[in-house]
């Protein structure tokens, strides 16, 4: 049912009740007035272009032999105003707006103007907000774990028994995505679980006997003897050709400095080592006095490994 | 995501972007603007920079009463927009008007009137306008479909319906059934054309020019459509073109209803050929009911008489002529879904 159905429906009466936007009794003024110009009913039909047939029914309220309800209030309006009689005295006047709004507010209500619209506008930021919401926790997520889960993932590092000391394994972890490594000393603890025993925290700690009463170096006594006498390594660089070397240790101290061709660099920390060593075929590392092949490292040209 | 949001914020309107006046109607709050479509431009000395000085009633007082540097245009005329830039910006400001949300720029869906004769191009132009003046969608609907539903008519019913809207700058004659409109046509004809030819009439007759504020007085207080028994004057102030200085002189009703017959004429040739244009079935249903008058030129006095007798057909002027195109689209805009026939394609 349209909207002017509605109101059509709202506004007429039961057939033969006279209907609510008209005053009681509208039809006997309309008469008496006419009577009192001494007017027919043909008269007046013919004055106002109606029928004959439309005058008898305003007079008699008959609105069932009448055209819709605007029609029939015109009517009465045109009528009222020929035999002078103020229109307002039979015609309960309606407010336009709130009859619109009265007739077609309320049942829009269950309707929804264009429904798949609203929802629309209703979803989509709300899936936007939340879409933004995941995102940003798996961004807090991951740069919470980010090094964990880079790392996690290579597969078991190859673990390198330094040649110069068979006693002594020393493993060494190539880090699949070293430039996006955090400088974060938990990770060695999950580097090692491909290497089983040999690379857990165990062996460190074996080497350490053997490695320990030859190493402490006395180039940096002062200020890391104390707190890390027992834990302390060297690592000493010397490189065939001027190589930038970055070495941060177990503690997240940072080196990195660029070495000259021919002298020699040395670094003291707590392992793990994590390194970047430039030039890197020409660059000789000792590890404890033990040499250590980067060969196997080397990318382009720079070397990037752990050291535990 | 922004615009969606601000379309969260913004209420669909239904518009009446009228020559003479443009009128609003917010979903859910009803008609909450009217206002004259008159938009009032300041040019600044310097820079040659131009401003809005004023919209609506204020600028339409400046009418006719401006300095060099301000100029009162209705960017509206004969139904269609005139002047593409001011009616966008007058928009603008009445947009911005009805939303009381300071926090977003509104974004509202519309539904606009376009005179059923309205070209294409002028289709395109209101559309455009409409978006240019922040719309995320606009809807067109044929202005008597809108006279129509708002005067009350059963347009969907299958039954002829017979409306005429006599606007400022067309009058629309539409007969409707089922939902569209079987035959319509629109004549460039409406209140101004009314204004234009008192103008014309007191220079031809009296030899004095008076400007439109005052033609339009002259019209509201003593325009008549059909000769009446009683007779009125009205005391009218002009310039008389021969001295070049302001004169007084009196004015009676019957001449105004001499200088009103060509505009008139008009209106009634293009009722009487929407009736011959009528389809059999749906003449009788208008011969039975008559025609609605909808529109500012409905108040123009016994004008639904001369309809009468020059048609021979019952005429009712609608309740509230003035507000049955907006609250016609308003309608449209409440039940869109139901009522989707009576949009129309550019």
């Amino acid at each position: 049912m349209s909207a002017p159905e509605k109101s059509a429906s709202r506004l007429s009466p039961p057939e033969g009740a006279v209907s609510p936007v008209f005053h009681p009794g509208f039809g006997e003024k309309l008469r008496l007035a006419r009577e009192a110009l001494g007017l027919t009913p043909a008269e007046v039909a013919a004055k106002l272009k109606l029928g004959a047939r439309q005058i008898e029914a305003l007079e008699a309220e008959d609105l069932a032999h009448l055209p819709g309800d605007v029609f029939t209030r015109g009517f009465v309006r045109n009528y009222a105003r020929l035999v002078r009689i103020d229109p307002e005295q039979l015609i309960v006047p309606v407010d336009i707006n709130a009859a619109v709004a009265e007739t077609i507010t309320a049942p829009s209500e269950g309707v929804i103007f264009s429904s798949p619209g609203l929802r629309r506008w209703v979803l989509l930021p709300m899936l936007a907000l939340g879409f933004f919401v995941v995102l940003v926790a798996v961004l807090y997520y991951w740069l919470r774990q980010g090094e964990n889960a880079l790392l996690g993932a290579p597969v078991a590092p190859p673990t390198v028994l330094v040649p110069a000391a068979p006693p002594a394994p020393i493993p060494v972890a190539p880090p699949a995505l070293p430039p996006a490594a955090a400088p974060e000393p938990a990770m060695p603890a999950e580097v090692g679980p491909g290497a089983t025993p040999a690379s857990t925290p165990v062996p460190p700690s074996a080497p350490a006997p053997a490695a320990q009463p030859a190493p402490p170096v006395p180039t940096q006594p002062a200020s890391q003897a104390a707190p890390a006498a027992g834990k302390n390594h060297t690592l000493r660089f010397v490189p065939g050709l001027d190589a930038w070397i970055q070495v941060v240790d177990g503690q997240g101290k940072r080196y990195s400095k660029l070495v000259r061709a021919g002298s020699a660099e040395t670094f003291d920390g707590e392992a793990p080592f994590r390194l970047v060593v430039g030039e890197a075929a020409q660059v000789k590392l000792s590890y404890d006095g033990h040499h250590i092949d980067l060969t196997p490292f080397i990318g382009q040209k720079v070397a990037r490994l752990t050291l535990e | 995501m922004f615009g969606l949001l601000r379309g969260y914020f913004s209420t669909d309107l239904a518009i009446d972007l009228g020559t003479a006046n443009t009128l609003i109607y917010v979903r859910g709050r009803g008609i909450v603007l009217n206002e004259p479509s008159v938009v009032a431009i300041r040019q600044e000395g310097l820079t040659g920079k131009k401003t809005i000085q004023a919209v609506g009633l204020e600028a339409k007082q400046m009418l006719g009463r401006t300095p060099g540097n301000i100029q009162a245009i209705r960017p509206m005329k004969d139904g269609v927009i005139a002047d593409f830039n001011v009616t966008e910006q007058m928009l603008k400001f009445f947009i911005k008007k009805v939303h009381d949300s300071r926090m977003f720029h509104p974004s509202p869906r519309i539904i606009i009137c376009v005179p059923s004769g309205a070209t294409q191009v002028e289709r395109r132009a209101i559309r455009e306008s409409a978006i240019g003046a922040g719309a995320r969608q606009v809807y067109l609907i044929e202005e008597p479909m809108a006279a129509a539903i708002g005067a009350g008519m059963p347009v969907a019913e299958a039954t002829g319906s017979m409306v005429v809207d006599i606007g400022g700058g067309t009058t629309e004659v539409g007969v409707i059934s089922l939902g569209g409109l079987v035959y319509s046509a629109s004549v460039r004809v409406g209140g101004d054309k009314f204004d234009e030819a008192i103008t014309n009439y007191i220079r031809r007759n009296y030899g004095m020019l008076i400007g439109e504020a005052t033609a339009e007085n002259i019209k509201k207080q003593m325009g008549s459509a059909f000769p009446g028994s009683e007779v009125r004057e009205m005391e009218v102030k002009g310039r008389n073109m021969a001295e070049g200085i302001p004169r007084s002189f009196t004015i009676t009703s019957n001449e105004i209803l001499e200088a009103l017959t060509d505009p008139l004429n008009t209106i009634v040739s293009a009722v009487k050929s929407a009736l011959e244009q009528t389809p059999p079935e749906l003449g009788a249903d208008i011969a039975d009911k008559g025609m609605v008058l909808t529109g500012g030129g409905a108040l123009l006095r016994d004008i639904d008489r001369l309809l009468m007798e020059e048609t021979g057909l019952p005429v009712i002027v609608a309740e509230d002529p003035l507000s049955c195109v907006v609250s016609g689209s308003g309608r449209a805009l409440e039940e869109m879904d139901r009522l989707a026939t009576v949009f129309t394609n550019d």
